[in-house]
């Protein structure tokens, strides 16, 4: 992308701007239903902090949630071959 | 989704699209590279147990474990992102400070960023910080705008230097990452459950 350095508030590109926060709003799984619905920028940027947040707390439990399985359930060896499969398909 | 994928019949060709989650089908590549590196952290630490199995050791270890996670998910990136480079300049810094540690368990003088999540005991919610004179009712779109950036910038690694455009291009990258490593990590944590 030309002209990062240049992106400073009184020179924005809107359009550029509101690009990229079109496809962020992609990626949000609360917003990107509602597709003929406007949604506003500091929406979608709100959403996104709370989305970042929401997947932060996911992986903190989710550690805490293998580290247990780890003491209680003896895992010495894991299977990569399996979990690969289990990720492609 | 998890059950969806470990119901999902093995005998499901190998051309088969891959079911990924996520917005983006060129992250699979690097989703399984962390997976392959965070397994291998995995490995290394169920060979180390601790000698208490107390819940102070395991809060310890799952901490260890979460930092290893965005470790990993920041080496599967490698330098092309500035959120990736921002969280291995960080984590590295740590690690040459504790050079006796080898994984990340025994971190404690290390002060935490909020974009790697913040530990349950040390909660300090930043209210007000950004505060004008005026109060919310006043704030028009642009004030909106601007706090709402700022949020985005803590959360986000290396946000803070960043201009508007690369922060919401990283944003978006890091965002379908970090939904990747959860994945990863729940498709592990159902897998031994």
């Amino acid at each position: 992308m030309s002209g990062q350095k240049s992106c400073r508030a009184s020179n924005l590109n809107e359009n550029e701007i509101n690009d990229l926060v079109w496809r962020l709003q992609a990626l949000l799984p609360r917003l990107n239903r509602r597709t003929d619905s406007r949604v506003s920028v500091s929406k979608i940027l709100k959403e996104t902090c709370s989305h970042i947040k929401k997947l932060q707390k996911e992986v903190e439990e989710l550690s805490e949630r293998v580290i247990e399985l780890m003491e209680s359930a003896d895992i010495t060896e894991i299977d990569e071959e399996s979990l690969r499969r289990l990720l492609l398909h | 989704m998890i059950l969806d994928l470990c119901s999902s019949s093995r005998a499901h060709t190998p051309n088969m699209t891959p079911i990924i989650p996520t917005a983006n089908n060129p992250a699979s590549a690097t989703k399984l590279r962390f997976a392959r590196r965070f397994l291998r952290s995995l490995s290394k630490m169920s060979k180390t147990r601790p000698s208490c199995p107390s819940s102070i050791c395991v809060k310890k270890r799952s901490e260890g474990l979460k930092m290893a996670a965005y470790w990993c998910m920041a080496r599967s990136v490698g330098s092309r992102r500035a959120w990736s480079r921002a969280i291995l300049m960080k984590l590295s810094r740590g690690r040459q400070q504790h050079p006796h540690h080898h994984n990340f368990s025994m971190k404690r003088k290390i002060r935490r960023p909020t974009w790697l999540g913040k530990t349950k005991k040390k909660q300090k919610k930043k209210r007000n910080i950004t505060c004008s004179s005026s109060s919310y009712d006043d704030e028009d779109e642009e004030e909106i705008m601007k706090r709402q950036t700022e949020k985005l910038r803590e959360v986000v690694p290396g946000g803070k230097l960043m201009d508007i455009c690369s922060l919401l291009e990283e944003t978006a990258h890091f965002v379908t990452c970090l939904a990747d490593q959860v994945h990863v990590m729940q498709t592990i944590a159902h897998r031994y459950s």
